[in-house]
């Protein structure tokens, strides 16, 4: 049972390792990324319209 | 009383049958004859006869008469011996005349052997006041407790001895004491009246402690009774295990209850034949010695009101004529050793013994329900003791008090394997029910072997935080506030309008960007941080944060309200003007941070402070860390804690 929970506490502590140093957040890791015509477009991303019914597909 | 005639120092007739009597130890006060068991007095002024004794009682004794040994490095002869009687039966005491001019006594009793010294008198507790678990100092000899109160007669002697006794049937007054390591003490009153008692002292000793020489020694016990016993009852032959000790035997064919002390063996009452895990004579080896079932029984006693119940098998070893026992409640098991008194120094809360401290576990009235088998004490239905026990699984200390006597033993707990594995391994275990006071807990060793382990991770998240913390670098980014306007699209060179047919017609929507900032380190945390003026409102922030370079785009969410009034309990507030959240591991670059608010049209235009720093320190990841460390040993611990309070639950000292 010891070893099994100090299988438990590595396993614990690489994972808080890994998320300390990593700067990770549970929940707020959502990533997009802008088509590569919006970018270079002219108004491109910024515009309204790309928000919300352009690759971002509204709220 | 006169009638032996004195021939010289060492040599006279006797005066019962005129038979040569010799002295042959110095130190010997009293002959017996061996012809007409005339009992002869040495005195200062000649020999003097005190009368017949009766005829030596078959003990079944190893010990015999002439046998020549050696104790401490002195050797000694046995040139007597008397037998006593008592309530519990007869028990012999041999006189040793050793060859450095000493006398002492070597007491045979139960496979037991106790070899005393007359010491000097010393003051002592009264008779009246030497209760059974008294403890009493002697001095110069330590510490010594009050293991029982003997009212015995003097029924016979054979061969030498070296002081005089009441051969008329007079009842003496005997208190035995024990101390540690096995050292006790005979304290005799004589008729009862004695205020300075005849005091012995000495120790138990293991028979090859006695070194008795080899050859006219016998390796085996001789038979008490040589004998056939038959059932009073029902004349069926009986087999007794140990015939010299047995003071109550059970017929297995008719189930009567026999007194062993008396021939023919009287009838006491009828039993309930019961239903054995072993039966009579069964065969089992605890630390490597043979022991045979002798007898069985049922006891229970009552705590707050529930009555609990255990059975007992008496267990007979005869290699050395000694006894053990198998205790058994709820098909849990523990080997029972009886102790020395002496060696158990006991208080209100507990015992200690060996070094080891037992906690009081319960102190309760003892009441025997059934008896079956062959017991060498006068065992009977419905007798009670008080029984006090002590525990610190998985071994216990046990005493048994009554008016006359106390006995203490030692308990230690067996798996049933262990049990079935010492009869031979025949059936099946029944696997035990709910916890016993003996049993050891199988939770406490893995809680106290992760407490280590668990403090060593501990340790080393908290290592890791600093770490972070020294890291983390905790930069703000960007600290903007943002006024928005109903349907305008604020930041770069120009404020434009938004088309109107997204809108909902109850919200009133607009959307900021922000300059272009730097996030010098990547892979941190970014806090995200909203506070707002809305006052009885609300405004939705959808937030992007926008890197131009690569066109990662990294959304989120937060709302910000307020509000307040006045009800019938007076003025209340619902304050949530300030909202939080958290991106995950942000590559450093350059980034746009762009928002869009909504907020309800009736609502005027809310202004949003809106803040990002890169690198925060996560105090709630340390904390979730810990708090996962701690499960394992915490979970041990509550299953630890719920195990003994199941235990304690039986205790009669838990309420």
């Amino acid at each position: 049972m010891r070893l099994l929970y100090t299988a438990f506490a590595i396993a614990v502590l690489l994972g808080y390792g890994a998320v300390g140093f990593n700067g990770y957040e549970l929940g707020g890791g959502e990533k997009k990324e802008l088509p590569q015509n919006a970018r270079q477009a002219s108004g491109g991303w910024r515009s309204f319209h790309f928000w919300h019914v352009g690759y971002m597909g509204g709220k | 009383m006169s009638g032996a005639v004195a021939l010289n120092d060492r040599v006279a007739k006797c005066g019962g049958c005129g038979a040569e009597l010799v002295f042959a130890v110095g130190s010997s006060r009293l002959k017996v004859c061996e012809y007409c068991r005339y009992v002869s007095v040495r005195t200062p002024q000649g020999v003097e006869g005190l009368g017949a004794v009766a005829e030596v009682v078959p003990t079944g004794a190893r010990l015999s008469q002439g046998l020549r040994g050696v104790y401490e490095g002195v050797g000694f002869r046995l040139a007597g011996r008397t037998q006593l009687q008592w309530a519990q039966g007869v028990w012999d005491e041999w006189y040793a005349a050793f060859d450095d001019g000493r006398w002492g006594w070597i007491a045979e009793a139960q496979g037991r052997y106790y070899v005393s010294f007359r010491v000097i008198p010393r003051q002592v507790p009264p008779l009246a006041a030497m209760r059974p678990g008294r403890v009493v100092w002697l001095h110069g000899l330590g510490r010594y407790v009050v293991t029982d109160h003997r009212v015995a007669t003097y029924v016979s002697a054979s061969g030498e001895l070296p002081e005089s006794f009441p051969i008329d049937g007079s009842q003496v007054h005997l208190v035995d004491l024990s101390g540690q390591d096995g050292a006790f003490a005979t304290l005799d009153f004589g008729d009862g009246s004695e205020e300075a008692p005849t005091i012995f002292n000495g120790r138990e000793v293991k028979l090859e402690a006695l070194r008795i020489e080899s050859g006219s020694f016998p390796t085996a016990r001789p038979a008490a009774k040589s004998r056939e016993l038959t059932c009073s009852r029902c004349s069926a032959p009986l087999q007794l295990f140990n015939p010299a000790e047995a003071q109550r035997v059970t017929c297995t064919h008719c189930g009567s209850l026999l007194d062993a002390t008396e021939e023919p063996l009287r009838f006491l009452e009828k039993l309930r034949t019961p239903k054995l895990r072993w039966p009579l004579g069964s065969e089992a080896t605890f630390e490597g010695v043979t022991y045979r079932v002798a007898g069985w029984m049922e006891r229970d006693c009552n705590v707050y009101g529930e009555t609990y119940s255990w059975q007992e098998y008496l267990l007979y070893a005869p290699k050395d004529a000694s006894y053990r026992y198998l205790l058994m409640s709820d098909d849990h098991w523990s080997f029972v050793t009886p102790l020395a008194a002496g060696d158990v120094e006991s208080g209100y809360d507990g015992a200690t013994w060996r070094g080891q401290t037992f906690r009081r576990f319960s102190r309760v009235q003892a009441r025997v329900r059934q008896v079956w088998g062959e017991f060498p004490w006068a065992v009977a239905k419905g007798e009670t003791v008080q029984a006090i026990d002590y525990i610190a699984p998985p071994e216990g200390l046990s005493e048994e008090r009554s008016a006359t006597e106390i006995n203490w033993s030692h308990a230690r707990y067996l798996t049933p394997q262990e049990v079935w594995a010492a009869f031979g391994g025949k059936g099946t275990p029944r696997q035990p029910s709910g916890v016993a006071p003996l049993q050891p807990n199988p939770w406490a060793k893995s809680a106290k072997a992760m407490v280590w382990t668990s403090m060593v991770a501990c340790a080393v998240a908290v290592l890791m935080f600093t770490v972070f913390i020294a890291r983390a670098g905790g930069r703000m980014v960007l600290n903007q506030q943002v006024t928005y306007a109903a349907g305008k699209m604020l930041g770069g060179d120009e404020t434009l309008d938004l088309p109107s047919s997204v809108a909902d017609p109850n919200q009133s929507v607009s959307v900021a960007f922000s300059e272009p900032f730097t996030i010098e380190q990547g892979r941190r945390n970014l806090r995200v941080e909203i506070d707002s003026n809305v006052d009885n409102g609300w405004v939705w922030v959808s937030g992007a944060l926008v890197e131009e370079a690569t066109g990662e785009v990294r959304p989120f969410g937060l709302e910000s309200s307020y509000y307040s009034g006045r009800d019938a309990d007076g003025e209340w507030w619902e304050i949530n003007t300030r909202a939080r959240t958290y991106l995950s591991s942000v590559p450093a670059g350059s980034w746009v941070l762009r928002t869009e608010a909504v907020w309800p049209r009736k609502q005027r235009a809310p202004q949003v402070t809106l803040k990002l720093t890169s690198g925060v320190v996560r105090v709630t990841h340390f904390f979730f860390v810990v708090f996962l460390l701690l499960l394992g040993p915490a979970f041990f611990f509550i299953r630890s804690g719920m195990f003994e309070q199941a235990r304690w639950e039986q205790s009669s000292e838990s309420e």
